[in-house]
């Protein structure tokens, strides 16, 4: 059996494959780059040979020292390009040389029964969870400040008067890696840029940072026949018909959407809909008063009536087509169409564009889908959890403060985590854990309220309130920590739980 | 040893030593191109050379010609081998890899971690999660933090990571007397704790190593009999004279030792300090987010397997009250609440079959006693001894620990 009936260091690797499957994705990566920069630079090598060779025949001797000379530099251009692919690689093994030593360290403690040394790897163990979770869950990063927000900037920057501060502010997950010195064990760069990626959806509804990543992976989303070039390319188009920028939005279809008119029909026919749709309302209504140029009116669908119908917004779309059998037709699939592109308008697009890149990210890096500390605080959570947890029932303080204090500290479950403030309001959901065998304590007494402790402990208790003068207590007498009464030792009866 | 570990370690060291020991066949291609990069160079010097002997000799001799040519032609042999060399390198990087993945990853991969995440959170959640964070960082990393001031310090922790300062401030000054310690800067602490505490004790022990080793031998001898006596009566813990003599005995024989002991000793005060600190102030030893992680790792199997066999049956558990299955979890992780289980019914007893002690002072829960009792209407005999009971005389009990 093990120390803390931990997993075995097996079990562990397993539990963290993830670990070493994506340096090596990236090592095979940086292979692939530097095979790609070598055919390319050999492919220029190969014709200045030729060259070379032309002129070597010639009987101008200053010919071939030139060539030489471009020679000598395009083979410098390519060292140094692979010293930098080398440099990668080096970082790369670098982690997965920590990482492996990480668990050889386990294997250590494990070995030599060392308690606090398993603590306090597990509390690193910890700590990389917490630098997973604040790196993809980052809210701000340099870009977002440097844009939008110089004002941040330089709030942040007189704030911070430490050395990291100078250079603008990173990803808060990182810096708290680093600051465990834990970088090395985490893949961090796949993380921060998955958090700027779909930052950049949902925060600032810009497709650029998303479309770069499409295009640098294009083999792969095609291979796995993602949906997620057609959604962004979609949303895209959506875009420019929103701001009305209708040139753009038909480049946009002819450009990227029509490839796809196989495999998306409907959608698409909808896209195109969608221009003819606000096109035609916008001629047949001439202009009119109010703040109708703002394209985020659009967003409500009482300002998108207002712009496109000049009426006020109908009511709720599913209770007219059922109430509605014998109204005209035309109404009935105007409000259909209605329904259709307020859907293709709204902003919750983005929420879902920005959970498709994520999944498709993930899955490409093997990465889990769910932040592996929400994991683990789940089964953490059931595991800890008993039928006494998240009950009320203890007596409340009673308004000395520090004897409200000392029974808290010496009841045993003010500390429980499942009861914890941060953790009550979220383990209401959780299952219980199943417990098969009690869980008691040693010299159980009954007071005569029904309360039953551990005898020993009670009088340990007592002695400690009369010598930090809590309480007034004579010989024998014992405090119960929960109605707060004084009671005789000669009352405790002793019980036999089995 | 572990097997998998020894596998993992032995394919590491082969993705070092692709090429040789300690070099990749990357760093292969690198160090290929740059003896290339150095034989062009070289070449070129000799053509140089060459043309400049023509110039002065002012004539183009066929020889001369003839040797470049052959000069080049060695430079057009060594460019073929350099690429071939290239092309062959990077294709057993490749295969390194793939090797890698073979003989190593695929050993590892057993299960995806997102298979137990059955019991999700809402989205709402995070708030609260981001609160035990907070909460962890102030408690073991405010030390880390690169501020100093304790206003600047719980900024900082607002700053970056969302640090609520009404938490971060509880902590900052352990932060302050953790770092003086780690300066050897013994005083803060020292007037911060209580009078005749053991952690007054370890650090007075800890004072002395710092005068032993400064190689002030009087000093500690005077420091330790200034100290230790006044202490040991006042406190009546004689018990800790044993630990007072080992240095003595060094302050009297050997000579200051490597600063092992002292380390030692250093850490064993910050401990006592950060215990007492969080009794005091009463805040948590241990972060709640660190104890349910620790619970959900040693966990972690059982919901592996009981999942896998689930899948097989397309069975789903995610309604239930209760977990399917037992762990056992170390003692520093199930003293906060007893658990009773009624030995008639085997079942945990809760609020609503809460335990009731029987006049033999033997313990079961009230559906036990209920069916016992036939609802009150009969006496009954204790399923664990001869006596017999009425319900009238049983008493409704609570299991508290301390
Ligand atoms: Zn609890
Ligand atoms: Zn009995």
């Amino acid at each position: 059996m093990s120390l803390l009936n931990e997993p075995s260091v097996d079990f562990h690797l397993k539990l963290n494959e993830q670990s070493f499957h994506i340096p090596n994705e990236l090592l095979k990566n940086n292979v692939q780059k530097v095979q790609k920069l070598v055919e390319r630079e050999s492919r220029r090598l190969c014709g200045l040979f030729e060259e070379l060779n032309f002129v070597v025949a010639g009987h101008d001797p200053s010919n071939c020292i030139n060539k030489l000379n471009e020679i000598i530099k395009a083979v410098e251009l390519l060292e140094r390009k692979l010293e930098k692919r080398v440099n990668v690689e080096g970082e790369l093994l670098k982690r997965i040389e920590y990482r492996f030593n990480y668990y050889k360290e386990l294997e250590e403690l494990k070995k030599n029964e060392n308690r606090d040394g398993l603590i306090s790897w597990y509390q690193r163990y910890t700590n990389l969870l917490i630098g997973d979770y604040l790196t993809r869950n980052n809210k701000v990063y340099d870009q977002e400040l440097s844009l939008d927000n110089v004002d941040t900037i330089v709030r942040l920057k007189r704030k911070n008067t430490s050395p990291t501060a100078s250079r603008s502010p990173v990803n808060a997950g990182l810096q708290f890696l680093r600051s465990q010195g834990l970088e090395h064990h985490l893949d961090y760069d796949i993380l921060v840029t998955a958090n700027q990626i779909s930052k950049s959806l949902d925060v600032h509804h810009d497709l650029t940072l998303l479309v770069n990543w499409i295009k640098e992976n294009q083999a792969y989303l095609t291979s796995k026949s993602s949906t997620l070039e057609f959604e962004t390319r979609l949303q895209e188009y959506i875009e420019l018909v929103k701001v009305q920028d209708y040139p753009a939005a038909i480049g946009c279809f002819q450009d990227h959407l029509i490839k796809f008119i196989n495999t998306n029909f409907e959608e698409l026919q909808l896209a195109s809909g969608l221009l003819v749709f606000i096109k035609s309302f916008k001629g047949q209504r001439p202009q009119q008063t109010e703040v109708k140029n703002d394209a985020h009116n659009l967003k409500s669908k009482r300002g998108f009536c207002q712009y496109f119908f000049g009426v006020p917004s109908p009511r709720d779309p599913d209770a007219n087509c059922r109430s509605s059998e014998n109204e005209s037709r035309t109404k009935a699939s105007t409000n259909g169409d209605f329904v259709r592109y307020t859907r293709v308008l709204s902003d919750e697009r983005w929420n879902i564009l920005k959970r498709l890149f994520l999944q498709e990210y993930y899955s490409m890096y093997g990465i889990s889908q769910h932040d592996p500390l929400l994991i683990y605080l789940s089964l953490g959570i059931s595991t800890l959890k008993t039928k006494s947890c998240l009950l009320d029932r203890y007596s409340p303080a009673k308004g000395n403060d520090e004897i409200d204090k000392f029974f808290s500290i010496e009841l045993n479950h003010s500390k429980c985590p499942v009861c914890s403030p941060e953790f009550a309001p979220i383990a209401n959901d959780l299952p219980y854990a199943h417990h098969i065998q009690s869980n008691l304590f040693d010299n159980p007494v009954m007071l005569p309220n029904g309360n039953i402790y551990d005898s020993k402990k009670l009088k340990l208790l007592a002695s400690k309130l009369a010598s930090k003068k809590l309480y007034n207590l004579d010989q024998g007498q014992v405090v119960d920590p929960i109605d707060r009464n004084v009671y005789y030792e000669k009352d405790f009866v002793t019980m036999y739980p089995t | 040893m572990s097997e998998l570990l020894k596998t993992l370690g032995n394919e590491c060291q082969k993705l070092n030593d692709g090429a040789a020991a300690g070099r990749t066949h990357l760093r292969k291609c690198l160090e290929d191109t740059h003896e290339f990069k150095i034989n062009v160079k070289k070449l070129k010097g000799y053509i140089t050379k060459q043309v400049q002997e023509e110039g002065q000799n002012n004539k183009t001799s066929a020889k001369l010609v003839k040797k470049r040519q052959v000069a080049i032609e060695k430079l057009n042999k060594m460019h073929k081998n350099w690429e071939t060399g290239m092309k062959k390198n990077i294709k057993l990087a490749t295969q390194q890899h793939s090797k890698f993945q073979k003989n190593a990853l695929n050993k590892l991969y057993d299960f995806e971690l997102d298979q137990v995440y059955t019991n999700q959170f809402s989205p709402s959640a995070r708030k609260h999660v981001e609160q035990a964070i907070g909460l962890h960082i102030s408690r073991y990393s405010v030390c880390d933090e690169p501020e100093q001031d304790s206003g600047a310090m719980v900024e900082y922790l607002e700053n970056v990571y969302g640090v609520d300062p009404l938490v971060s401030a509880n902590f900052v000054e352990l932060a302050q007397i953790m770092r003086e310690l780690l300066r050897d800067n013994l005083e803060a602490c020292m007037a911060w704790c209580s009078e005749g505490s053991d952690l007054e004790f370890e650090l007075h022990l800890l004072r002395a190593m710092f005068l032993l080793r400064s190689g002030d031998k009087l000093a500690t001898y005077q420091y330790l009999l200034k100290h230790i006596p006044g202490f040991l009566s006042k406190t009546r813990k004689t018990s800790l004279r044993y630990r007072v003599a080992p240095l003595l005995a060094q302050v009297v024989v050997a000579p200051p030792k490597s600063g092992h002991n002292l380390d030692e000793q250093r850490k064993k005060c910050m401990d006592l300090f950060t215990q007492e600190y969080c009794a005091r102030n009463g805040l948590p030893f241990n972060s709640s987010l660190f104890l349910v992680v620790m619970s959900g790792i040693i966990s972690f199997q059982f919901f592996i397997k009981y999942r896998t066999l689930q899948a097989a049956r397309h069975i789903d558990w995610s309604t239930e009250n209760e977990l399917p299955f037992n762990v056992k979890l170390p003692d520093f992780l199930t003293s906060f609440h007893p658990v009773f289980i009624c030995p008639v019914l085997k079942e945990e007893t809760t609020t609503e079959n809460p335990p009731y002690a029987l006049p033999c002072h033997h313990i079961i829960s009230k559906f036990s006693l209920d069916k016992l009792s036939k609802n009150g209407t009969c006496n009954f005999k204790c399923p664990y001894c001869p006596l017999t009971a009425a319900r009238s005389k049983t008493t409704k009990v609570n299991f508290v620990i301390l």
